[in-house]
């Protein structure tokens, strides 16, 4: 019996023996699901703040909400949104497919990925609890000093919003350095760095960013705490103290924190590709060195987010290379992934509708933001709602996009269960509408002067009307999620027919039953000879289904 | 014959970015508002439209040329059969080193054009040039939740700004409090207003007439109340302007 079976107390029997199993458990698989549900709720929480922002915004001078209830809302929408769903839900799929990918029976360190997990619903209740203390941060998600200092933001709200991005933050740096270990130390036989799944490299990277940049993060907003609860200086120009600092080093993590967000949808695409149009991934060792490309140079385009801060111009400059070079290993991803589709033998599952809708709506996140990469036109974009459309057609047309396709393609192997690839196709259409609708027109308001962050605006600025196509779109984006949720809730609520391999994979996942027993393979895993084992297991005549299984 | 056809993809895709431009440059400058960088204004304001448009029509071709190449792909080769199986294409080193080299070149091209606007944008006429010799300062101060301006002679204004036609302002920037952001679309770069730090602009405008903008920096809850009106008049009128107007506080 290996140390992690050991229970961590007495279990209770009868009736909340499950719940107690679930509370107590160190199991790779359990902790991932737990990720999964947590954030789920917490995509839906921030979703629903969203819907309220939009509904305020729908027309001139709407006073649904105040200001400082709208700002409230927009602070903790950007700050439920990027460290209690995007960030941690990778660690969902990278928990419950990282072990199984790697051939490994569990995760390096389980009571510490144990641990991590429950300091993410803890962080966010922390975060959460400033509405029940005279509100909650208002200031961004950015949190930028000196709006942020005590005598702008008195609320103890803005000192719960900094204690939990530190919880959170701790747990961030404890499941990279698990995930760092797992993929070093406990590979399968034969499974060499240039064999491993791009959704394990696209972990590794995320990983290492995690670890190196996250300290960052935890130093600037410790420093604004000293500042608000000790009196230090930091922040505070009377005394010598600079508000630019706090830039410097927020957005130090903040940046590579973007790459954090969609580094793992990469990954994920890149396994969904292959497998759906029948052929290798286009390029394999190339996608791999630009996630790492990406990594490394991800450190090196942060002030970008401060052009109109008065940086000196050859410092402007600078930022304004590397940042167009980023560009380049982020291209050389979307070629490849064209390549890989360029006389494929496509199969249409809603987990492929999905990605390819990730690579069309990636596209137009990349080259908005190249816009923004550029001194002269930034100076007129900073700030605006094109910064807005930019930030969703990543983080949604992006991350999300390849959030959904990994849980289409995965759900058969976390639950045993399908979802309905008819009601994943409505998913698919409303959601890619919807979206569309609301995050488009936002360049045009961009254009148009709007500023971001503004709870209401004037009917001479002329915003309305495409503030009101974008209100629209957002309610069709909650039609799309709730479709979801009610094709999960059927799914969850049928038979557990999910055979093995049902997508004809490549990766070792699908080389157990779905879902896997609790040590994850009940059989030997053969020696790893490519990057496609299954595949080559699969045409060598290795039974992997089990005997008379109906593909779906 | 693959590299072939990628060719020939580029090629349409050099024609539909030029078309997506003529349609781009057409209706864009038409959007209403006097709070819209591509409308113009001022010398400024035109490099950065011009930037823009370069940006556009870039940007276009690689999204008619790419875009349209996925969903070509995605069309074309669907499944038609279940037990089809497509040729194990791994890579194409030549086109892979293509593909990493030529937006390489896109991108240096599109840095040179910016860093030879850049100076002018942020620094205003060369000294040199008989225009800057006589620029008008202007210190702009913003608090929540309003900004006011002090012109030279000591002399005040609140939220709104006066200005003469066809010279060079140069703003110096500030804050009393958290920082706020200066940003009038059709008349130059924006500039962040921050505690402790004076930072410097240039706008100028080459009309008459009145301009919008407000504080793009989230400073609190009227965030949205600071706004920013400029009348771009003649210069006798600024003159006399200025005249009339109170003895700065601060």
């Amino acid at each position: 019996m290996a140390a992690a079976d050991l229970p961590l107390s007495r279990p209770l029997s009868g009736r909340y023996q499950g719940v107690w199993d679930w509370i107590t458990t160190t199991d790779h698989k359990r902790i991932g699901l737990l990720y999964l549900y947590t954030t789920f709720v917490f995509f839906l929480i921030g979703g629903l703040m969203a819907l309220l922002i939009r509904t305020q915004l729908a027309q001139p001078n709407n006073d649904l909400l105040t200001a400082s209830q709208y700002n409230q809302l927009f602070t903790m929408h950007g700050t439920t949104m990027i460290f209690l769903f995007v960030v941690p839900v990778w660690s969902a799929f990278g928990n419950y497919m990282l072990p199984l990918m790697l051939g490994a029976k569990d995760m390096a360190f389980p009571r510490i990925n144990a641990f991590a997990y429950w300091l993410i619903p803890l962080g966010g209740l922390v975060m959460y609890s400033g509405f029940f203390f005279g509100g909650s941060a208002a200031d961004g998600w950015t949190g930028y000093v000196p709006l942020a200092e005590k005598l702008y933001s008195p609320q103890v709200g803005q000192d719960l919003w900094i204690l939990g991005l530190h919880i959170v933050g701790i747990a961030s740096v404890m499941g990279a350095v698990n995930f760092l270990v797992t993929i070093h130390r406990m590979r399968a036989p034969g499974m060499t760095w240039f064999r491993l799944p791009l959704f394990v490299w696209s972990m590794e990277v995320t990983s290492a960013l995690v670890l190196l940049a996250s300290p960052f993060l935890a130093a600037a907003l410790a420093m604004v705490l000293l500042d608000r609860q000790l009196g230090t200086n930091f922040f505070n120009p009377a005394h010598g103290g600079n508000v630019i600092l706090y830039q410097l080093i927020f957005w130090f993590y903040s940046h590579p924190a973007v790459y954090i967000m969609v580094l793992p949808g990469f990954g994920v695409i890149s396994e969904i590709l292959p497998v759906f149009t029948r052929k290798p991934i286009f390029g394999y060792r190339a996608m791999a060195m630009s996630m790492a490309a990406i990594g490394v140079l991800g450190f090196m385009v942060f002030a970008h987010h401060m052009f109109t801060v008065g940086l000196p111009l050859p410092v402007q400059i600078f930022f304004m290379a590397a940042t167009m070079v980023i560009a380049v290993p982020t291209g050389v991803k979307i070629f490849n992934w064209l390549g890989t589709l360029w006389g494929g033998s496509i199969r249409y599952t809603s987990a492929m509708l999905f990605a390819v809708g990730f690579l069309l709506m990636f596209l137009i996140g990349g080259l908005d933001g190249v816009f923004l990469s550029s001194l002269g036109i930034d100076y007129e974009l900073n700030g605006s709602y094109w910064v807005v459309a930019h930030i969703h057609y990543v983080l949604v047309g992006g991350s999300l996009f390849a959030l959904f396709a990994g849980l289409y393609y995965w759900w058969p192997k976390m639950f045993g269960r399908y979802l309905n690839e008819r009601l994943g196709k409505w998913h698919f259409w409303l959601l890619l509408i919807g979206f569309n609708l609301t995050f488009m027109p936002m360049h045009f308001l961009g254009i148009m002067g709007m500023p971001r962050r503004i709870a209401t605006y004037s009917a001479a600025s002329g915003w309305g009307p495409l503030n009101l196509l974008e209100t629209i779109g957002s309610y069709l984006i909650a039609v799309a999620v709730l479709v979801f949720v009610y094709n999960a809730a059927i799914s969850l609520h049928g038979a557990k027919t999910a055979i093995n391999d049902p997508w004809e994979g490549n990766s070792l996942e699908w080389y157990t039953t779905s879902p896997p027993p609790p040590h994850n393979f009940d059989r030997d895993i053969p020696l790893v000879e490519s990057n496609r084992p299954l595949r080559d297991w699969r045409l060598a005549g290795r039974q992997i289904n089990p005997p008379g299984a109906v593909l779906p | 014959m693959k590299l072939g056809r990628a060719i020939a993809v580029g090629k349409v895709a050099v024609a539909l970015g030029a078309a997506a431009l003529a349609l781009a440059a057409g209706p864009l400058p038409v959007i209403a508002g006097n709070t819209n960088f591509l409308t113009g204004g001022g010398p400024p304001t035109d490099s950065i439209d011009m930037l823009f448009y370069v940006f556009l029509a870039c940007s276009s071709a690689v999204l008619l040329g790419v875009g349209g190449a996925i969903l070509y792909a995605a069309v074309r080769f669907r499944r038609r059969d279940p037990d089809e199986m497509p040729r194990q294409v791994h890579g194409n080193n030549r086109l892979e080193l293509a593909w990493t080299l030529g937006p390489l070149a896109l991108l240096a091209a599109l840095f040179v054009l910016n860093v030879v606007t850049v100076g002018y944008l942020r620094n205003g006429p060369s000294a040199a040039s008989p225009a800057a010799r006589q620029e008008i300062h202007i210190k702009v101060i913003g608090r929540q939740f309003y900004w006011t301006f002090d012109y030279p002679g000591g002399k005040s204004s609140l939220r709104t700004l006066e200005i003469p036609v066809n010279i060079p302002i140069e703003l110096t920037t500030s804050s009393l409090d958290v920082i706020h952001g200066f940003w009038v679309p059709n008349l130059g770069a924006k500039i962040d207003a921050l505690p402790g730090i004076v930072n410097h602009a240039f706008i100028e405008a080459n009309r008459e007439g009145t301009f919008g903008g407000q504080c793009y920096e989230f400073c609190g809850v009227g965030h949205d109340q600071m706004l920013i009106t400029v009348k771009v008049v003649s210069m006798s009128q600024y003159q006399s302007y200025l005249q009339h107007l109170p003895k700065s506080s601060t």
